[in-house]
């Protein structure tokens, strides 16, 4: 396991070393194969050009033919060669390869011996057997090739001791002592192999330490690698997303590298000449028109911090196209510990902060200007910070109030503002305006510090950012208390103009029905002559004359009306009399209509005057809330004897 | 195990083969006229010179002879077989020149064979010892095997009998016992004998 720049080994697990040590030997056993391969073909080849050299032919006579050993050596020795070289080749590795080739060795040294006729030199050939089949370091091959040479021994050294040797007669037992010299060479070699495989076993173990060192050491150079690839690509992220225009020179002022804004920055010029390879010093120094000078200066910068001669060079340069204007800013820093890189050139544009700066200058002049306003308005001013509190004030507010600015500096608005003769009403709408962050627009009733009152119309205005957070507060405060009096002067003479010009009104409406209703009552006065000389002239006192000579006669009306001269005219009289009076009574109602409609008209001009009255009434502009205040005013009695409570929420009216 | 039976088999061809001696001939019991065997012993060794078996007997022949007390009175010659028809330097082998090396040792060409022949011979390597008086004491080969080097029965006996150790009737029953087997190649073939007789 690791951990920081530590790295702990745990000890390999015998699984992994026997995994390694079973590697490992099948390695050597096929190498020691592939070996055999070689040995057996040159014995196979040397045997046969032994023999082809020493008896190539046997003779009868005059005539040769091919020696018995050729053929021994060309046939037997393939016998004995061939199949450990092919099993070596099919099977490397193998168990039954190396046993094989094993028994072949051991054959190859019977023959051998057998051919040199039992030379006691040829017998090495054991021994070094012996010694090269211990590369297998498996002692079971030696234990095989020991049995062969002890079982060729033993055979011809009982049947046939010539052929091993060299001798006719010999001891039966004479094998057993090669094959004690044989065996004494095997326990040694015995020892070497168990040497060699526990040697070969901790070779194994520390390999296999070695690779959980390798494999922790990978992981750690992986991850190493990793992050070092995320740092690369972070770095070249970061650079890539910076709009500085950035490459690396070398000390010979060569760019070796770039980011993206450089690169689009070529492309956007349409040229290859400022691109990796390009040597910029060169191309600063080839510079011409307007960026001539501060091209120049740069090549001079880049040069001194390659050449070591200052630490860091920093300049700044106008370079403008023709359609738009553009300032850099342009840094060369050393580059001393990289494989390639000399110095790092940074070009940021800034024009943006340029007209920012010019926009600023103005801006500041403009200020300035806004200050001396401030400063110099009869209008006191006000800055509150976002609690409310007061952290500037003009000199007029001094001027106004009376208060220094010191003694208001840090104080809230709404104590500033709080004096007996203020409206609670426009206070709570102050406080309002602040805790909410909205504006305000009243009138309010000060007190001076000397304890004199004036009138003030407040405008307190939000000052917010770009993104709307709330920055300050500003008040301005204009002394009204001339235009309020002058105000209460115009409504008193107001007033007294809309009464006198009632009273005007009311003495023209009353001319004019005076006049309407006179003309008309001529119309009433001819009516009603008419009639009283109707009446006068009616004969309607006949009737009662009539009723008396009727009533003197009512003894005997019919004698008086039929038989008297006067009764008898009374027919006559009366139809006279009726159709006189008819005549009268339609005079009458004539005339009684049109005093009926003279009157009618007299109603209606003094209606109408009415109407007239009411109609001009004059309007003035009045604030619903005042008006409100007031119906509530004259109310107040009623409210506070039955205890009643009232809540004002108007908003705020149009204007 | 079909492969181990095959090598047992091989070795025991190899062992049928190396064991198996040349044919011995009719050697002759007498020194042939006019040879000079009045006074000392004539050793008498018939080689082809392209047999490599012989060079054991040519070494064990050497060996012999450098054993022999110097006061030793015997005559050597080798005959080495050259067919008429073949080049003169046929002959000239590795075994000629060891066996010229041999000090005291006549060597002599045998042309196609007839001093062969007329000792009774057939097989190179083979020894004939003539005693004083032309009586032959040894006859026989002088190795153990085909190109066996070393001690071996033919050549202690014809030690012993240079040396007087041993008498020619041991000997002569030896011979009869067929104790000195000669391994070389056969000089004189039968074909080449009969041709030379119809001749």
């Amino acid at each position: 396991m690791s951990n920081g720049s530590e790295i702990n080994i745990t000890y390999a697990s015998e699984a992994r070393t026997d995994e390694l040590l079973q590697q490992h030997e099948r390695r050597i056993w096929s190498d020691t194969d592939r070996m055999f391969i070689l040995l057996m073909m040159l014995q196979w080849i040397g045997g046969v050009a032994a023999a082809m050299y020493v008896s190539p032919s046997t003779w009868i006579g005059r005539i040769s033919t091919v020696h018995i050993h050729v053929w021994a050596a060309l046939l037997i020795g393939g016998l004995i060669s061939l199949p450990p070289i092919l099993l070596a080749i099919w099977k490397p590795g193998e168990r039954i390869t190396r046993h094989v080739i094993a028994i072949s060795q051991g054959c190859w040294s019977a023959l051998l011996i057998h051919l040199t006729g039992g030379r006691i030199e040829t017998h090495f050939h054991v021994f070094g057997s012996l010694a090269i089949l211990a590369f297998y370091r498996d002692w079971t091959v030696l234990l095989s090739a020991t049995i062969v040479v002890a079982g060729d021994h033993c055979l011809r050294g009982i049947f046939w001791p010539l052929s091993v040797y060299g001798v006719p007669v010999e001891s039966p037992w004479r094998w057993v002592e090669h094959a004690a010299w044989v065996v004494f060479e095997d326990i040694f070699l015995f020892l070497s192999c168990a040497r060699a495989r526990r040697a070969a076993r901790e070779i194994c173990q520390t390999q296999a330490i070695l690779e959980d060192v390798n494999r922790h050491v990978e992981d750690r150079v992986t991850l190493r690698t990793r992050e070092l690839a995320d740092a690369k690509q972070f770095f070249q992220s970061v650079l890539d997303s910076m709009d500085a225009h950035i490459c690396i020179l070398d000390d010979r002022g060569t760019i070796v590298d770039t980011n993206a804004s450089w690169k689009r920055f070529a492309e956007h010029n349409d040229g290859t000449g400022i691109g990796v390879g390009a040597n910029y010093i060169e191309v600063c120094r080839g510079a011409s028109g307007d960026c001539e000078d501060g091209a120049h200066t740069v090549a001079d910068g880049i040069e001194s911090v390659i050449e070591d001669r200052t630490n860091f060079f920093n300049s700044e340069y106008e370079c403008h196209s023709p359609d738009e204007p553009h300032w850099f800013q342009v840094s060369v820093t050393p580059l001393k510990s990289h494989s390639r890189g000399a110095a790092v050139v940074a070009h940021t544009e800034i024009t943006e902060r340029v007209i920012a700066q010019v926009r600023l200058r103005e801006a500041t002049l403009e200020n300035e200007k806004l200050a001396m306003v401030a400063r110099h308005t009869d209008n006191s001013v006000l800055i509150l910070d976002t609690d409310g509190c007061v952290e500037w004030v003009n000199e007029a507010y001094s001027r106004m109030s009376g208060f220094e600015p010191d003694e208001v500096r840090g104080r809230s608005i709404l104590a500033i503002l709080a004096s007996p003769d203020a409206s609670p009403r426009e206070l709570e709408s102050i406080r309002r305006a602040v805790n909410e962050q909205s504006g305000f627009d009243g009138e309010l009733d000060r007190v001076t510090k000397s304890g004199d009152s004036y009138a003030v119309a407040i405008e307190l205005r939000i000052i917010r950012d770009e993104e709307g957070r709330l920055l300050r507060y500003v008040q301005i405060e204009k002394d009204i208390t001339q235009q309020k009096l002058a105000e209460a002067e115009r409504e008193r003479l107001h007033d007294r103009l809309q009464s006198t010009a009632r009273q005007a009104g009311m003495a023209d409406v009353a001319t004019g029905v005076l006049h309407n209703v006179g003309n008309v009552l001529n119309s009433v006065n001819v009516s009603g002559n008419l009639m009283m000389e109707g009446l006068n002239r009616s004969r309607v006192g006949r009737l009662g004359q009539i009723a008396g000579v009727l009533s003197d006669a009512r003894d005997d009306l019919v004698y008086f009306l039929t038989e008297d001269t006067r009764g008898q005219h009374f027919p006559k009289l009366f139809d006279e009399l009726s159709r006189h009076l008819m005549s009268e009574q339609d005079q009458m109602k004539q005339e009684l209509g049109s005093l009926l409609t003279n009157i009618e008209h007299i109603k209606e001009i003094v209606s109408m005057q009415q109407t007239y009255a009411t109609t001009r009434g004059c309007l003035e502009p009045v604030s619903p809330e005042a008006l409100i205040e007031a119906a509530l005013q004259l109310n107040d009695a009623g409210f506070a004897r039955h205890n009643v409570s009232v809540i004002r929420e108007t908003a705020k009216c149009p204007t | 195990m079909i492969w181990l039976v095959l090598l047992l088999v091989s070795g025991g061809f190899l062992w049928h083969y190396s064991t198996a001696p040349g044919a011995v001939g009719a050697p002759v019991t007498k020194a042939p006229a006019g040879m000079d065997v009045d006074t000392h012993f004539r050793l008498v060794m018939f080689l082809h010179p392209h047999c490599s078996c012989s060079r054991s007997s040519v070494g064990n022949l050497n060996h012999i002879l450098q054993t022999l007390p110097a006061d030793s009175d015997v005559d050597v010659d080798l005959y080495f077989f050259r067919p008429e028809t073949v080049p003169a330097d046929w002959h000239e082998t590795t075994l000629w020149t060891e066996a010229r090396r041999i000090p005291g040792a006549v060597c002599h060409v045998d042309p196609d064979g007839r001093r062969t022949t007329e000792f009774g011979v057939a097989t190179s390597g083979h020894v004939l010892l003539f005693a004083p008086g032309g009586a032959r004491v040894f006859s026989g080969g002088i190795t153990s095997g085909r190109g066996h080097d070393g001690e071996n029965p033919g050549g202690e006996s014809l030690s012993r009998l240079l040396c007087g150790l041993e008498s020619a009737f041991e000997s002569r029953l030896a011979i009869e016992q067929n104790s000195f087997a000669v391994y070389g190649c056969e000089i004189v073939s039968t074909a080449d004998d009969e041709n030379r007789k119809t001749q």
